[in-house]
C-alpha cells in the first residue's frame, strides 16, 4: 500500500489553498485595533555626529504621537543592541550614526501617512564626519577608527584562518603551475518581494505578541528576553507567512525593536513596515568580499595546493548571523568538489560606514562566494593548461569511493558523485557538439561560451560540538500528535518562507506513518506551541527538521507497535512495519493501520500504558550535509551592445534524497534566477562618501521573465549516509553553483581575445569595453 | 520620550477628505479617504482586501498590480480618487461561487508560486493579458509579466501556469467570465 | 561631482561680479520656486523647492561667502538639507574683463548625500548639471540685458 502523499510525490502544495486566493496572512495584512503606526528618521550621511534632533515640528503635526531618540532608549539601556555574532548595533544613536540610511528616530503616529508627514518634519542637525567605505584603505594606518567602543583600536574586526599555511606556501612553490586572480564579488541585497516589518501589542496582563517577518522565531524571542529583560514566558514571537526570506528576514532590525518600544509606551498595538527604499538602503547585504586566490597544478593537470586570502566588508558592525565560530561562515568549503592536500584560508573581517550583514541572500553562510572561487580558479587554471575545462575536472574530482571524504580544511563531506553529475549534464547539454559549434563561431568573430560549474555545497548546521548561534545549538525540532481518528498534527522549529514546509514535511511524516498527507497538518513560526528550533536559513530544514521528523515519527512507530501488538494479541516482536501498516511477520491480513492504533491510543490503549500518540524529537545532526551539481552554461556575445544571452543553461543538482520533485525543481528554478542576478545585474555601490547609489528598484535590478531564461533541470541522487530519510537539503544549491557557471561561460566566449575573469556584475558596459579595448589593440 | 497630545476628530489641520465610491468584484464599496491615499492602501486598508500586496515603492515591482475597468494597473500609483466611480477586480474576485479561476488553478498545478507575495499581481496581470490576447506565445507571456517581479519561482513555472490557464479558457469547458 | 563652464557678456567686470555677490540679483537666476534671507553680507538663508525624480520637496539652504576679491573672485558655499538629503556645493567664480566683455570663469562642486544620492545612478548627474548650467544661463541673459 502507498500512501498519499508520500516521500517522492509531486503532490501540490496544501498552502496554495489560500495564497492564490490572496488570504495569506503576512504581517501587512495583520490590523488590530487602535493600532499606531512607526515610520523612521533616516541619516543621509555615512558618518556623522548628531549635534541635535529637534521633534518640536514633529510633535505638532496632526496624528503624530510620539517621537522616540536614543537617549530615550538609552535610559532603557536599549539604544545598543548585542548582534547574531556578539559584536554590538545601535537601535538608535545618542552621539554618531555609522551608516547612511541608518535609524535616527522613530515617529508614532494613527495613520500611516501621518507617521511619514512626521518623519518629515524632524529636524536633525548632523556635523558630518570622515567616511570609511574601503576595506583596504580602513586598514590603512591613520584611518579613522570606526568603533572606538572596541577594545582594540582597530577597523580590523577579527582575522580567522583555517588550514596548512606552510605546507600550501610549500606546494604551492613547487607546482608546475599556478594561477592568481583576484575576486570582487560586490555587495548585493537580497530584495524578497515583501519588506521586513512587524506588529507589536501587548495585552493586558502585559505579555508581548509581535507579529514579525522572521525567519528564526524562536532565538528572536530568546534574544528579545536577554536583551529587553523581559521575561521569556511573557513574549510571543509569531511569524505567520512571510513573502520570501533568504536570510535577510533573520538579523534583529532597529525597527523590530521600535515597534515594541512605541507599544509599551503608548499602549497601542503599533505596526512598522519598511518600505522598498529602506529595505534595500539600510537591511542586512550579502557578499562583499575581496578575495585573492591562488591555485597549483602540476603540469599533467592534477591540482596541487589552494591559497585564498578575503577581506571581508562588515560595514559598520559585525551582524552576519553566521555560527559563533565561524566569523567567516563555511566559507572554507572553497576546496569544493576537489581533493586538495594541501589547502590555506584567511579571512579578516572589517568595518565601514555601511550597513551591517553579509549573508543574507540564499548563500548558506558564505558558500556561494567558495563555490564562486574554486569554480572560477579551476577554469583559469584549466585554461592555462591548455586543457578542456569539463575534462580538467573530472580529471581531478574526489572519487565517489573516497567518501565520507575529509577535506584539507577539516570537513567531512558525507557523500558525493561528482563525475556522475557532470557527465550528465555534458550528456544533456551534448557538450561535444557545442565546442565544435563554438570553434567554427569563433572562425566567423561571433562571441559563444560555454561555463561549468561542478559545486559541492555545505548545509544543514549544525552538529552541537561545532555549531551555535549566539550560544544557542543547531539542533531541530518536531512535534507529532495524532488524534483518535487518525488525523495528526506536527509542529516545527523552522519557518517556511515559500520552501514548502506545509506540504513537504507532511510527506515526511506520510511516509513514515502511513497516514495520508492531506490528514496531517503542519504548523511552524508560532513561539507560543512550536517547539524551539533555529529557524529556516542555510538549507537547514530538511537536515535538521526533517530528520527530526522522521525520528518523531519513528518513536511513535514504537509506542504503536505496543497497541498494535495488544489489539492483535500478539507480542510486538511477531510484527513488522511494512506497506505503512504493521502486520504479523508472514500473516499479512492480520494488520493494523496507523488510523485503527491512533483510535486505540485514547480508547483502547494497553494497561499501563500512557494514553495519547504524540512523540517530540530535537534533533542534533552528527554532520552537516553536502549536496552537489553540475551546470553548464551556454552564452552568446553581442558583439555590438556586449549583452550576454544566455542560451541554454542545464543543471543537474543532487540533494540525496528527493522528498517533493516539484517543489524541489522550483526551488532550483529560483536559486538559478538568484545566482544569474548578481552575475549579470545586481551591484549595491557606494560612492567615496558612502552615498549608496541605486537604493531603489529603479536602479538596483532583480530578474524579470524577460533576462530569466527557461532553465533546464536534472538530478542524480546519492543520498546522505546519516540523515535518517537520505536527504541532504537544496535550497541554496542553485545560488551556490549558477554565479561561476555563467561567469565562466562569458569569460570562456572572450578567452580568446586574452580575458581570464571579468567581476561580476558582468553588465553589457564591461563586455562592451572589453571589445573595445581589445579591437583598438 | 515626548507624547503628544492625540488631535481631536475634526481638527481642520489634517488634509482634505473625499469619499470614494467604486465597484470591486462586483460589490459597491465606499470609504472616506485624504485625496492623498494610493489606490492599494485605500484596498488594503479601507476595505480590508489584503490579498494586494505592497512589494516596492518606485512602480517597478507589480505585486500591486489590479484591474480597473478591465485594465492592469499598479495600484500603488494610483490615486484612491481617481479610482472614483470605476470597476475595479482584485485577486478576491477571482474565484466565482467556489470555483477557482484557470489562472488560480494554473498556479496550484503548475507550482507556479511559492511564497505567494507576487502571485496575486502576477495572476490579475495574468488575467489582463489572456484577455487581450488569448494565446500567448512564451515570448509574450514573458514580455507581458516583465512588469511583475518573483523572486521565489525563477518564471518557468508561472509560464506554465499561464499557459496552463490560456489551454483551460480556450477550451470547450472554458467558456464564462474572463 | 564637478561643473564648470565659461561665458562672456556685454557687461563690465564690476557690474557681473556685484550680480553674483548680491543675494536678490542672483537668486532670481534660480528657476526652483524659493525664498531668500540676507543674514549679513557674507551669509545668507532660505528656502528651495526642488528635487530630483521622485525627491522632490522643500530644502532648507545656507550660504557662506568664502571668499572675496572684487571685482575678480569669489568663493561661495552653500549647504541645504530636507527630505531625508544634504547637499553641499562650492561655487567659484574668475570675472576678467576685456573691451568691454566681460568673461566669467565658473566651477561648482556638488556632494549630494541621503535618498536623493541613492537615485544616482542614473538621473542626479543630469538634473545636477542641467540645473548648474540653467542658473548660470540664467545669469548670463539678466546681465546682457542689464
Amino acid at each position: 500500500m502507498t500512501v498519499h502523499g508520500g516521500v517522492g510525490q509531486s503532490i501540490k502544495r496544501k498552502e496554495d489553498a489560500r495564497f492564490v486566493r490572496g488570504k495569506g496572512n503576512y504581517v501587512d495584512d495583520v490590523k488590530l485595533p487602535g493600532m499606531l503606526y512607526l515610520d523612521i528618521v533616516r541619516s543621509p550621511y555615512a558618518h556623522a555626529r548628531i549635534r541635535s534632533i529637534n521633534i518640536e515640528k514633529a510633535l505638532k503635526v496632526p496624528g503624530v504621537l510620539a517621537v522616540i531618540r536614543g537617549k530615550d532608549l538609552e535610559a532603557a539601556n536599549l539604544a545598543w543592541m548585542p548582534t547574531l555574532m556578539s559584536d554590538k548595533q545601535m537601535v538608535l544613536p545618542v552621539e554618531r550614526v555609522m551608516y547612511q540610511s541608518q535609524e535616527v528616530a522613530a515617529v508614532v503616529a494613527d495613520s500611516r501617512y501621518a507617521a511619514a508627514d512626521g518623519v518629515v518634519a524632524v529636524e536633525v542637525d548632523y556635523e558630518p564626519l570622515p567616511v570609511v567605505v574601503d576595506p583596504m584603505k580602513a586598514l590603512e594606518p591613520g584611518a579613522p577608527i570606526l568603533r572606538p567602543d572596541r577594545k582594540e583600536q582597530t577597523n580590523r574586526i577579527w582575522h580567522w584562518e583555517v588550514g596548512d599555511r606552510e605546507g600550501t606556501d610549500k606546494a604551492l612553490k613547487e607546482s608546475d603551475v599556478v594561477v592568481k586572480e583576484n575576486l570582487y564579488i560586490p555587495r548585493i541585497h537580497v530584495s524578497s518581494i515583501e519588506t521586513c516589518g512587524c506588529v507589536a501589542s501587548f495585552d493586558a496582563m502585559g505579555k508581548l505578541t509581535v507579529w514579525m517577518t522572521t525567519q528564526a522565531p524562536h532565538a528572536i524571542r530568546t534574544v528579545f528576553a536577554l536583551v529587553a529583560g523581559l521575561p521569556e514566558q511573557k513574549i510571543r514571537i509569531i511569524s505567520p507567512d512571510i513573502g520570501g526570506g533568504f536570510g535577510g528576514k533573520v538579523p534583529v532590525y532597529p525597527g523590530y525593536v521600535l515597534a515594541v518600544v512605541a507599544a509599551l509606551k503608548t499602549g497601542h498595538p503599533v505596526k512598522w513596515i519598511e518600505d522598498r527604499s529602506e529595505n534595500i538602503q539600510a537591511d542586512s547585504f550579502a557578499r562583499d568580499y575581496h578575495i585573492s586566490a591562488e591555485i597549483g597544478a602540476t603540469r599533467d593537470g592534477k591540482l596541487t595546493a589552494l591559497r585564498v586570502k578575503t577581506i571581508a566588508d562588515h560595514g559598520y558592525t559585525d551582524a552576519a548571523a553566521n555560527p559563533s565560530k565561524f566569523p567567516a561562515g563555511l566559507f572554507h568549503i572553497v576546496t569544493g568538489s576537489y581533493p586538495f592536500e594541501k589547502a590555506h584560508v584567511e579571512v579578516d573581517g572589517v568595518y565601514t560606514n555601511k550597513p551591517p550583514g553579509g549573508i543574507a541572500y540564499r548563500c548558506s553562510f558564505r558558500v556561494t562566494e567558495a563555490a564562486f572561487t574554486i569554480e572560477r580558479m579551476v577554469d583559469s587554471l584549466a585554461r592555462k593548461l591548455g586543457m578542456d575545462p569539463a575534462e580538467f575536472r573530472m580529471k581531478n574530482f574526489i572519487p565517489p569511493e573516497a567518501f565520507p571524504f575529509k577535506s584539507a580544511l577539516g570537513w567531512e563531506y558525507d557523500s558525493g558523485n561528482y563525475q556522475g553529475a557532470l557527465r550528465k549534464a555534458m550528456d544533456i547539454v551534448d557538450y561535444d557538439a557545442l565546442r565544435k559549434e563554438q570553434a567554427e563561431k569563433r572562425k566567423r568573430g561571433e562571441l559563444m561560451g560555454i561555463g561549468i560549474s561542478s559545486f559541492t555545497e555545505i548545509v544543514g548546521a549544525g552538529p552541537s560540538h561545532t555549531f551555535d548561534i549566539l550560544g544557542l545549538k543547531m539542533f531541530d525540532s518536531c512535534e507529532i500528535r495524532i488524534h483518535p481518528t487518525g488525523k495528526a498534527i506536527a509542529r516545527f522549529g523552522t519557518k517556511s518562507q515559500g520552501q514548502g514546509h506545509e506540504t513537504t514535511y507532511a510527506q515526511i511524516l506520510a511516509e513514515e506513518l502511513g497516514i495520508s498527507s492531506e490528514d496531517i497538518a503542519i504548523e511552524e513560526g508560532d513561539t507560543d506551541t512550536a517547539p524551539y528550533g533555529l529557524g529556516t536559513y542555510a538549507s537547514r530544514s530538511t537536515p535538521t527538521a526533517g530528520a527530526a521528523a522522521s525520528i518523531a515519527a519513528r518513536k511513535i512507530r514504537d509506542k504503536a507497535q505496543k497497541i498494535a501488538a495488544h489489539l492483535l494479541e500478539v507480542s510486538p516482536d511477531d510484527l513488522e512495519w511494512k506497506d505503512h501498516k504493521f502486520q504479523v511477520k508472514g500473516v499479512p491480513d492480520k494488520a493494523k493501520t496507523m488510523a485503527e492504533i491512533a483510535f486505540a491510543a485514547y480508547t483502547n490503549h494497553p494497561p499501563g500504558m500512557e494514553a495519547g500518540l504524540e512523540a517530540v524529537d530535537y534533533y542534533d545532526p552528527p554532520n552537516l550535509t553536502y549536496p552537489f551539481g553540475s551546470y553548464i552554461c551556454v552564452v552568446d556575445i553581442d558583439k555590438e551592445t556586449g549583452e550576454v544571452k544566455i542560451r541554454r543553461f542545464v543543471a543537474v543538482d543532487d540533494c540525496g534524497t528527493i522528498i517533493n520533485p516539484m517543489i524541489v525543481e522550483g526551488q532550483i528554478h529560483g536559486g538559478l534566477t538568484m545566482g544569474l542576478a548578481p552575475a549579470l545585474l545586481e551591484e549595491i555601490h557606494y560612492d567615496e562618501n558612502g552615498n549608496m547609489l541605486g537604493g531603489s528598484f529603479m536602479d538596483y535590478l532583480l530578474p524579470t521573465a524577460v533576462e530569466t531564461p527557461k532553465w533546464e533541470t536534472a538530478k542524480t541522487t546519492t543520498p546522505s549516509p546519516h540523515h535518517p530519510i537520505g536527504a541532504k537539503g537544496v535550497g541554496e544549491s542553485a545560488t551556490v553553483g549558477a554565479p561561476a557557471a555563467i561567469v565562466n561561460a562569458v569569460v570562456d566566449a572572450l578567452a580568446h581575445l586574452g580575458v581570464t575573469h571579468i567581476d561580476i556584475p558582468i553588465t553589457p558596459w564591461k563586455v562592451w569595453k572589453i571589445l573595445h579595448e581589445k579591437r583598438a589593440a | 520620550m515626548v507624547l503628544a497630545e492625540m488631535p481631536s476628530a475634526g481638527d481642520e489641520e489634517t488634509g482634505p477628505f473625499v469619499n470614494v465610491h467604486v465597484t470591486v468584484n462586483g460589490a459597491p464599496r465606499s470609504a472616506t479617504v485624504e485625496t492623498r491615499t494610493l489606490l492599494v492602501h485605500f484596498l488594503r486598508e479601507n476595505l480590508s482586501l489584503t490579498g494586494t500586496h505592497i512589494g516596492c515603492d518606485t512602480t517597478n515591482c507589480g505585486a500591486c498590480t489590479i484591474l480597473l475597468d478591465g485594465k492592469a494597473v499598479k495600484s500603488c500609483t494610483i490615486l484612491a480618487v481617481q479610482a472614483d466611480g470605476r470597476e475595479l477586480r482584485t485577486v478576491e474576485g477571482l474565484e466565482t461561487d467556489g470555483k477557482l479561476h484557470p489562472i488560480q488553478e494554473g498556479f496550484i498545478e503548475e507550482h507556479g508560486l511559492q511564497c505567494g507575495f507576487c502571485t496575486p499581481g502576477m495572476m490579475m496581470c495574468s488575467v489582463a493579458l489572456l484577455q487581450k490576447n488569448p494565446h500567448p506565445t512564451e515570448e509574450q507571456i514573458r514580455r507581458a509579466i516583465s512588469g511583475n517581479l518573483c523572486r521565489c519561482t525563477g518564471y518557468v513555472n508561472i509560464v506554465k501556469a499561464i499557459q496552463h490557464a490560456a489551454n483551460k479558457m480556450a477550451g470547450p469547458s472554458g467558456g464564462g467570465r474572463p | 561631482m564637478h561643473f564648470e563652464g565659461t561665458f562672456t557678456v556685454r557687461a563690465s567686470s564690476t557690474r557681473v561680479w556685484s550680480f553674483f555677490l548680491s543675494p536678490q540679483e542672483f537668486s532670481s537666476a534660480i528657476d526652483d520656486p524659493h525664498t531668500i534671507e540676507v543674514v549679513d553680507a557674507d551669509h545668507f538663508r532660505g528656502t528651495i523647492k526642488a528635487g530630483v525624480a521622485f525627491i522632490r520637496g522643500t530644502f532648507t539652504w545656507s550660504a557662506t561667502v568664502k571668499e572675496r576679491v572684487p571685482p575678480e573672485r569669489a568663493q561661495m558655499a552653500v549647504h541645504g538639507s530636507g527630505m531625508g538629503s544634504a547637499f553641499d556645493i562650492v561655487a567659484t567664480l574668475s570675472v576678467s574683463e576685456s573691451a568691454g566683455l566681460t568673461t566669467v570663469k565658473w566651477a561648482a562642486d556638488v556632494q549630494m548625500s541621503g535618498t536623493i544620492a541613492t537615485t544616482g545612478a542614473r538621473l542626479l548627474q543630469g538634473t545636477t548639471e542641467k540645473k548648474t548650467n540653467a542658473f548660470f544661463e540664467n545669469a548670463r541673459k539678466m546681465l546682457e540685458v542689464a
